[in-house]
């Protein structure tokens, strides 16, 4: 076991976690960087620096904006492991790790947890199909291996779902529909909170050009509803109602589905900090400060995994979190620091729109079929979660170990807020009442031999 | 409903260069790029059905970044490796993953 | 000792309704377990719980139902335990309730077996003849994976498993159907002797009991001493992991001479690994902390017993709150003052316990002579010392 210190660890190296870094090193902080993937940049940066010297031009603009953060911190001097999962935290603030089939322990002054967001889940019937992937996953696709798939569909609504549509056509790609699943009434709740978005005229812009241009090639079919993909052993179609009422069915082999992102709480949940019910964004946050400050004095949350914000707030609430901590170590950066709050107030300017425009309605967040999978680790269904819920679980742990849902390798990301949310409908509780599940080390599985090896070597 | 069309695959939208590999899937030889993801090296061949869960429950790859753990194969011998995290290598051997004591529905 | 037939228990329900309820505090299997014994006996109950049923060690310990190594002194309330463990199906209406196999502790080393043989002379000389020593050919027969250099075990046929939350809830399900009242989350504040009967205090309001019973367990010090009995106990987290699905390869419990191991295989081919290394407990604040070091502890005990599951992957660990005694025996008995029962402390091995301890819970609330002898558990063992 080797026992080492540093004063700054930051978990994640994704826009948030390398600003951090950049901020901490320039300080002369003693800064490690711990990453689970294989290069910098986190998902929406993913494989920048690599894609950098061939510049597909598909990837656009907003990708490209990474450049100078992903070169900035693979020159700030940060001590950077790659491929290395931290699995927990104590409240010593020992960072339990695991790289390459060996668990080490490390411990820091401070912690910045920087592990971002994921895409919130899209239950619709036949989502664990073969052939549906999360528009993000295809997106990585696109980004890491240069593959596409033609003439897939794409169904949901949020910006990254027309990013990756706009990407795919600039890749010379086919699609064969977006479907967008946004509703009439989210446009009315968000119309309201439009004037506040036009501080960010370069975004709204952004997403005007790519509508466009998608438009111009793609079947854009907006207020559809009742979405159920069909298939055996894989996709082989799906369909869906129109805004009319009209049933229409479509073959597809790849069908791509999204509804916005989430903050990965698991790490903040299992290192046991507090957490909040965010009521318009409908997901779970830890409780922080202005600079990050989580409800240990000593970690900090920073990027979309303290609430979603996209990747220009990402870094720049990486940059606060890193400041504070700077300034803790009695070099105050007060100027600094009221420019990136600033800063970031004005990226968060485009949220409260974005927010309700996408909170997706309610058919999308909970299955509306009763043999849809909820927990995909488990295959755990409606069917059996309301069994569940009928023989007397009234919460999410109980239910856990009613049905088995959120209990196999993804711990419960895929489906806690549907657990949840089908709880709070059955009870009437609200969703801040009935809470998550109880998220508990090790955040990601880990093997006998790799917790053993704290010990030695694996017994032969 | 129609039936897809057999060509709608993964397929390369950029030259891509490197040292070529050769490993195997299930009885299939497949070449790939040396430092491809082993996933998308088994999608640009074709191969979605990476896992079942239980009976009739097929499975592929879902996230692409390590959260969702639907995309688990057997290489060279060791279980549940999630095949969006790792790199192909020469001669690597994988295999689907059968949920335990299951025999698997897989077609393709 | 207790024979199998000396466990039935007449039905017998009162005919004047009593004016006052028994009030356990606690809904853990021992408050579950008494709960259903009185109800069955037509006592009229109500349950408190600060949480909910089964939220601490009795809803997450590791589910060793087991005979093997426990003190002398609980032996013959374990054997009654025991006895309703093998009728617990018909018991509490369910399927599946104990799996019933064998529990063998094995000797990883010369001083494994040395522990082994002084353990086997000390109870034959109490007269129990439960544990035998199995040869290392048998016990490689029986349990093929076992690592080659094993040189043998300690063993008891018909120990094994069950799931802990699935028994205590079956316990509370079967007591609400016989009429129990389970009110949660309800915490209590105190319990105050006025007059001629007991005031319990809690966050929603007062309640009168002849009889209170306290199965608080790692909180049960603090009911204690609301009474006027210093029961000290100390709150640990005893930590589990469980794993991925295996194939099936394992129907028995296993556990190390000497060393902290039990490790056994579920239905659905998850393994369970624990065997009491201790995490950081917060009774306080209903909050556990693992320790890395510690999980890899036990987890490296389980290589060396099983080599073969160097790749398995663990995708939980927790650890329930649990009271330990001084002298790791629970307390159960009579409280100092007339009407107030005692039955916590278990120290991490009350879960097989749980139905014997429910038995004689009930009759001492019924004043009737328990048919175990419990004096080793006798609730001023420490008090007295001081």
């Amino acid at each position: 076991m080797t026992d080492q210190h540093f004063q700054v660890a930051i978990i994640g190296a994704g826009p948030a976690g390398m600003a951090a870094a950049c901020t901490t090193t320039k300080a002369g902080l003693h800064t490690i960087v711990i990453d689970d993937q294989k290069d910098s940049g986190g998902q929406v940066y993913r494989n920048l620096r690599a894609n950098h010297s061939l510049s597909p031009t598909y990837l656009g603009d907003s990708y490209y904006a990474g450049t100078k953060l992903s070169n900035d911190f693979a020159a700030c001097g940060a001590n950077y492991w790659t491929d290395c999962a931290v699995w927990q935290i104590t409240s010593s603030h020992e960072i339990a790790l695991v790289s390459r089939g060996e668990a080490k322990l490390i411990t820091a002054d401070y912690i910045i947890i920087a592990t971002g967001a994921i895409e919130r889940a899209m239950p619709v019937k036949g989502w664990t199909l073969p052939g549906v992937m999360s528009v993000g996953g295809a997106q990585t696709l696109l980004k890491q291996a240069a593959l596409g798939a033609d003439d897939a569909v794409f169904v949901g609504s949020g910006p990254l779902l027309y990013l990756t549509v706009w990407q795919y056509i600039k890749a010379g790609l086919s699609v064969r529909a977006v479907l967008d699943t946004t509703g009439r009434s989210q446009w009315l709740s968000a119309l309201p909170f439009a004037p506040l978005a036009f501080l960010q005229p370069d975004m709204l812009a952004m997403g005007q050009k790519w509508l466009r241009e998608i438009r111009q090639k793609v079947d854009v079919i907006t207020n559809v509803e009742e979405v159920e993909i069909a298939g055996r052993s894989q996709v082989e179609g799906l369909s869906y109602t129109t805004s009319s009422g009209e049933r229409i069915d479509l073959p597809a082999k790849h069908v791509f589905l999204h509804q916005g992102v989430i903050p990965n709480i698991n790490l903040s949940m299992a290192t046991g900090l507090e957490h909040r019910w965010d009521q318009k964004a409908h997901y779970w946050a830890p409780v922080t400060d202005a600079t990050g400050k989580s409800s240990d004095e000593q970690i900090y949350i920073a990027g979309d995994g303290s609430g979603v914000g996209g990747a220009k707030a990402a870094a720049i609430t990486g940059q606060l979190s890193a400041s504070a901590i700077v300034a803790r170590h009695g070099k105050p950066r007060l100027m600094a620091q009221l420019y990136y709050k600033l800063r970031h107030l004005h990226f968060l300017s485009i949220r409260p729109f974005l927010d309700r425009l996408y909170l997706p309605e309610v058919q999308f967040r909970i299955p509306q079929n009763d043999e849809t999978i909820i927990c995909r680790c488990e295959a755990v269904t409606k069917a059996d979660i309301n069994g569940a819920l009928g023989s007397g679980a009234t919460g999410p742990n109980q239910l856990k170990a009613f049905s088995r849902a959120g209990m196999g390798r993804c711990q419960g990301r895929t489906c806690g807020l549907m657990v949840q949310e089908m709880i709070a409908d059955h009870t009437g509780q609200s969703m801040a009442a009935i809470g998550y599940y109880r998220i508990r080390p090790p955040v990601k599985p880990i093997t006998l031999a790799e917790l053993a090896s704290l010990e030695g070597a694996w017994p032969q | 409903m129609d039936f897809p069309r057999g060509d709608l695959m993964f397929r390369s939208v950029m030259t891509k260069t490197g040292k070529p590999v050769e490993f195997q899937f299930e009885d299939e030889i497949i070449t790939a790029i040396d430092g491809d993801n082993v996933a998308a090296a088994l999608l640009k061949a074709d191969k979605i059905q990476f896992r079942t869960a239980k009976k009739h429950d097929v499975r592929g790859p879902y996230c692409m970044m390590g959260v969702c753990f639907e995309c688990l194969v057997e290489i060279d011998g060791r279980p549940n490796q999630q095949a969006c995290q790792a790199i192909i290598r020469d001669g690597m051997q994988i295999r689907r993953q059968q949920a335990p004591d299951l025999d698997g529905e897989y077609e393709g | 000792m207790a024979t199998i037939n000396d466990a039935t228990v007449s039905v017998r329900r009162n005919t004047a309704a009593p004016t006052r309820p028994v009030v356990i505090i606690g809904a853990g299997i021992q408050g579950c377990a008494t709960a259903f014994f009185l109800s069955q006996r037509g006592q009229s109950v109500i349950v408190l719980d600060k949480d909910h049923v089964g939220r601490h060690a009795s809803g997450v310990n590791a589910g060793g139902v087991r005979r093997l190594g426990r003190d002398i002194n609980e032996i013959p309330l374990s054997l009654v335990a025991m006895d309703w463990w093998h009728q617990i199906n018909q018991l509490l209406d369910i399927e599946d309730g104990f799996h019933q196999q064998f529990y063998v502790k094995v000797a990883l080393d010369d001083a494994g077996a040395n522990l082994a043989g002084s353990r086997i002379q000390q109870l034959e000389k109490a007269g129990f003849k439960h544990e035998k020593w199995v040869e290392p050919e048998q016990l490689h027969r029986r349990i093929p994976h076992l690592t080659k250099s094993i040189i043998g075990g300690v063993l008891v046929e018909g120990d094994g498993w069950a799931l802990p939350w699935r028994i205590t809830r079956a316990f509370y399900e079967q007591a609400v159907k016989l009429g129990a009242e389970f009110r949660t989350p309800v915490s209590v504040q105190s319990v105050d002797y006025v007059g001629d009967h007991w005031q319990v205090t809690t966050n929603v309001g007062k309640l009168e009991a002849d009889n209170v019973v306290n199965c608080a367990g790692a909180w049960g010090a603090q009911i204690a001493k609301m009474v006027g009995d210093d029961m000290p106990v100390e709150a640990h987290a005893p930590m589990l992991v469980v794993t991925d699905r295996q194939p099936l390869f394992l129907d028995a419990v296993i556990g190390v001479m000497g060393g902290t191991l039990s490790l056994k295989q579920l239905d659905n081919g998850s393994m369970v690994i624990g065997g009491g290394m201790r995490g950081v407990a917060d009774p306080d604040q209903n909050k556990t902390q693992l320790t890395p070091v510690g999980l890899s502890k036990f987890v490296m005990t389980a290589g060396r017993v099983f080599s073969h599951l160097r790749d398995v992957s663990i995708l939980r660990a927790w650890a329930g709150i649990e009271g330990y005694t001084a002298d790791n025996l629970p307390f159960i008995g009579r409280g100092s003052q007339p009407g107030i029962i005692h039955g916590f402390g278990f120290s991490a091995h009350g879960f097989q316990l749980g139905p014997g301890v429910g038995e004689v819970l009930a009759d001492l609330v019924m004043a009737r002579q328990p048919r175990v002898d419990i004096s080793p558990f006798a609730p001023q063992r420490f008090s007295k010392l001081s």
